[in-house]
C-alpha cells in the first residue's frame, strides 16, 4: 500500500548522533526516504510541520529533561494529523507511555517499540511498513507484562500466549499462522479463546482487536501519562 | 562510658578485691587531694579581702574599709571563682584518666565572655563544689577507716610491745587476749573499706562525666551532626550512581546499540552463502547479548525507569520481573526525595530476593503508604521464615540502605515463616 507513490518520507528524531545516523542508513537501506533527522522534540515538531513526512521515527527520552518528549511529541503530532504513522521507540516498558500513545488520534498507524528492536533490522523495517499501512505494533515485551499481570499465566495456555503476542506486533491472522505454522482456523480460534479469556468481546477487526487488548492494558496499568 | 562501666562492673561482679580496682580507685581518690588542697587554697586566698574585712571588725568597726574590701572580696570570688572551676575541670579530666582511658570531652567553650557566663562554666564551678564538700567528706571518712584498718592489723603487736593501750573510739585494747581480735575485725572492715573506695570513686567518676562533659544539648547537636552528614553521603552516593547510570546509557549503551544495529545490517544484505556469513550471526548474536547483559547491569546501578516515573513505575517493573508473583499496593500522593526513592526502591529489590533466595517464597505482597511524615513499606512473603539479621541474609544491608536515609527497618521472621519487613522512611 504505497497510495502517494515514491519511497516513504521519514523523519527520525533521536539524540544520540552515532544511533541517528546508524537508523537513517538503516531506513535507507530499506527503501525509506529520510527527509530529516533532529536531536530534539521541537525541531521534530518543525520537521514535520515543514516536510508532511508519511511515517514519524523518534525516541522517547531527548534534550532538555530527557525523559517523556518523544511521546509528548507524538501525542502533538498525532492530536494535529490524527492519521499520522508514528513509531516511538523506548529504552523501557512503561504502560502509561503505551497506553497514552495508543490513545492518540484514531488509534491506528502506531507503535510503541523497545528501542532494541532495532537490531533485528528485517523485522524492525517490516513493522514500520506495517505501521504505514495502518497496524497498530506493541512491543512484545509490553504483552508479556499485560499477561503477567492479569495473571492469566495460568489461563493462557502458551500457544495462546504466542499468538496474543504476534497479534498485539499487528499480524494479520494469516501471517500469525504462517509464523506458527499452523492453519488461520487455529488462530481464529486461539484469538477468541483470547479474548474470552481476558474478558473482551471476540472481534474479527485486527486494530480493535489489539486496541481491546489495550484497553485493558489501560485499564491496568493506571492513566495516560504526566 | 566504657571503662566506667568497667569500675562499675567489677564492683557489681565477683573477685572485685582481686582486681586491680580496689588500687586503682584508692589512688584516683587520693589523687583527689591534688586538686582539692590547690583550690581550698586559692579559694581561701579569693576569699582574703574577707577574711581582712572580718579581722578589722572587732577593732575598727564596720567603716568604709571594711565596704571597700567586703567589694574586692566580691569582685575577686566572681572573677576567680569560674576560672578556678575551669582549671579545676581540667585537672579533674586528667585525674579521671586513671579509671577510665575514655577521656571526658570538654564542653565548647568560645569567646572569654562564655568561659564566665556558659552552662559549662556554671557546671565547672558546681562540680569544683561537689568535689569540695562532699568529696572531701567521704575521703575523709575513707582515711578514717583506713587508719583504723591499719591499727587493727597492728594492734596485738602494740599491746605486746608495751607501747600502751590502744583506743579505738569509746572502746580501749589493752590485753593481748582482746588485742588478737582486733585483725580479723580489720580484715572485715577493709573489705568494706575497698567496696566504700571503689563506689566512691565510681561516684565521683561519673558525677564529673556528667558536670564536665559535654552538655546533653551538644551531644544531640553532635547527633544531628553525624545524621546529616551522613545523609549527605548517601545523598552524593545516590547522585553518582544516577550520574554512572546517565553515562553509561548516554554513551557505552547507545555505541553498542548502534554496533548491533550496524551488524543486523550486514547480515541482511550478506548471503547465508558468503563466506563469513557464520561468522556475523555469531557477532550480531553476541553482541544482542551483550547488550542484555549491560542493560541489566545498567539497571542494576540504577534503574532509568526510577528516575523518570518513580516508586510506583519502578516497583511496578520490578514486581513484574520477579521470579515468583508479586502483588503490589502503592498508594502515594507525591514522590519522596531522590536518595529516599532509591533507598526504599534498593529495599524492596533486596526484600524480594532475599524472600525468594533464602525463604524460599512463592508468593509476595508490597505495601507502600503514608503515615504521618513517613513512608511506610511492608514486604510480606509466604516463606519459610528464620531471617536472621545478623546471618548474612542481607537484611543488614536493607537496614544499612535505610538508616543511610534516617529510616527504620524492622522484622518479623519466625522460623517456619512468615516473615514480614516493615520499613519507615522519611517522606518530608
Amino acid at each position: 500500500m504505497n497510495p502517494q507513490g515514491g519511497p516513504v518520507t521519514v523523519v527520525v528524531a533521536e539524540d544520540g548522533v552515532l544511533f541517528r545516523e546508524g537508523l537513517g542508513e538503516l531506513l535507507r537501506r530499506y527503501g525509506f526516504r529520510v527527509v530529516a533527522a533532529v536531536g530534539d522534540a521541537d525541531a521534530l515538531l518543525a520537521a514535520v510541520d515543514r516536510h508532511r513526512p508519511r511515517l514519524v521515527v523518534t525516541d522517547i527520552r531527548m534534550p532538555p529533561t530527557h525523559s517523556d518528549e518523544g511521546i509528548r511529541a507524538a501525542l502533538a503530532l498525532r492530536r494535529a494529523a490524527p492519521r499520522l504513522p508514528v513509531v516511538v521507540l523506548s529504552h523501557y516498558v512503561d504502560d502509561g507511555h503505551a497506553a497514552a500513545l495508543l490513545d492518540s488520534g484514531a488509534g491506528t498507524h502506531l507503535a510503541y517499540l523497545l528501542k532494541d528492536r532495532v537490531v533485528d533490522v528485517d523485522d524492525f523495517a517490516a513493522t514500520l511498513g506495517r505501521v504505514v499501512d495502518g497496524a497498530t505494533v506493541v512491543d512484545p515485551a509490553v504483552v508479556r507484562r499485560l499477561i503477567r499481570r492479569n495473571d492469566p499465566v495460568d489461563r493462557l495456555t502458551n500457544r495462546e500466549r504466542e499468538v496474543l503476542a504476534l497479534v498485539a506486533e499487528g499480524r494479520s491472522n494469516s501471517a500469525v499462522a504462517a509464523r506458527l505454522v499452523v492453519s488461520e482456523a487455529a488462530v481464529v480460534k486461539h484469538v477468541g479463546a483470547i479474548l474470552a479469556k481476558l474478558d473482551l468481546p471476540p472481534n474479527d477487526d485486527q486494530h480493535r482487536r489489539v486496541l481491546a487488548v489495550l484497553a485493558y492494558l489501560r485499564h491496568r496499568g493506571g492513566g495516560p501519562t504526566r | 562510658m566504657t571503662s566506667a562501666a568497667g569500675l562499675g562492673e567489677a564492683l557489681r561482679g565477683r573477685g572485685y578485691l582481686r582486681t586491680r580496682w580496689p588500687w586503682l580507685a584508692a589512688g584516683y581518690l587520693l589523687a583527689g587531694l591534688l586538686v582539692t588542697v590547690p583550690v581550698a587554697a586559692a579559694l581561701a586566698l579569693l576569699g582574703l579581702p574577707w577574711w581582712i574585712a572580718l579581722a578589722r571588725l572587732p577593732g575598727s568597726g564596720p567603716d568604709a574599709a571594711s565596704l571597700v574590701l567586703a567589694v574586692l572580696g566580691v569582685v575577686t570570688t566572681v572573677v576567680g571563682v569560674p576560672t578556678l572551676g575551669v582549671l579545676a575541670a581540667h585537672a579533674e579530666r586528667l585525674r579521671a584518666r586513671l579509671v577510665d582511658p575514655t577521656p571526658i570531652r570538654p564542653p565548647q567553650v568560645r569567646g572569654a565572655r562564655a568561659a564566665y557566663t556558659s552552662t559549662a562554666a556554671l557546671r565547672a564551678v558546681a562540680h569544683l563544689l561537689v568535689v569540695l564538700l562532699v568529696g572531701s567528706a567521704v575521703r575523709a571518712g575513707l582515711f578514717v577507716l583506713a587508719l583504723a584498718v591499719g591499727v587493727a592489723a597492728a594492734a596485738p603487736l602494740v599491746v605486746l610491745d608495751g607501747s600502751g593501750p590502744i583506743a579505738l573510739g569509746p572502746w580501749q585494747v589493752d590485753d593481748l587476749r582482746h588485742a588478737v581480735l582486733l585483725p580479723p575485725v580489720g580484715a572485715a572492715v577493709a573489705v568494706a573499706t575497698a567496696y566504700l573506695a571503689g563506689w566512691a570513686a565510681l561516684g565521683e567518676l561519673r558525677t564529673a562525666r556528667t558536670l564536665l562533659g559535654p552538655t546533653p544539648e551538644e551531644v544531640a547537636d553532635d547527633l544531628t551532626a553525624v545524621a546529616a552528614s551522613r545523609e549527605r553521603l548517601v545523598d552524593a552516593f545516590d547522585a553518582e550512581r544516577r550520574r554512572i547510570e546517565r553515562d553509561l546509557h548516554d554513551g557505552a549503551q547507545q555505541r553498542l546499540l548502534t554496533l548491533t544495529m550496524r551488524l543486523g545490517l550486514a547480515r541482511a544484505v550478506i548471503g547465508p552463502d558468503a563466506a563469513g556469513h557464520g561468522d556475523l550471526v555469531d557477532a550480531h548474536e553476541m553482541a544482542k547479548d551483550l547488550m542484555q547483559e549491560l542493560r541489566d547491569f545498567v539497571h542494576n546501578i540504577h534503574p532509568q525507569v526510577l528516575t523518570e516515573r518513580g516508586l510506583p513505575a519502578a516497583l511496578q517493573q520490578l514486581a513484574e520481573s520477579a521470579v515468583v508473583p508479586v502483588v503490589l499496593r502503592v498508594a502515594l500522593d507525591r514522590r519522596p526525595r531522590p536518595h529516599v526513592e532509591s533507598a526504599v526502591y534498593f529495599a524492596v529489590a533486596e526484600a524480594c530476593h532475599n524472600a525468594v533466595r533464602h525463604g524460599r517464597a512463592t508468593r509476595i505482597e508490597v505495601d507502600v503508604s503514608v503515615a504521618a511524615a513517613d513512608l511506610v513499606v511492608v514486604v510480606g512473603d509466604d516463606g519459610r521464615g528464620g531471617a536472621d539479621p545478623g546471618g548474612g541474609s542481607g537484611i543488614t544491608g536493607i537496614a544499612d540502605r535505610l538508616a543511610g536515609v534516617g529510616g527504620t527497618l524492622s522484622v518479623s521472621s519466625p522460623v517456619g515463616g512468615p516473615t514480614v519487613l516493615h520499613m519507615r522512611a522519611p517522606y518530608a
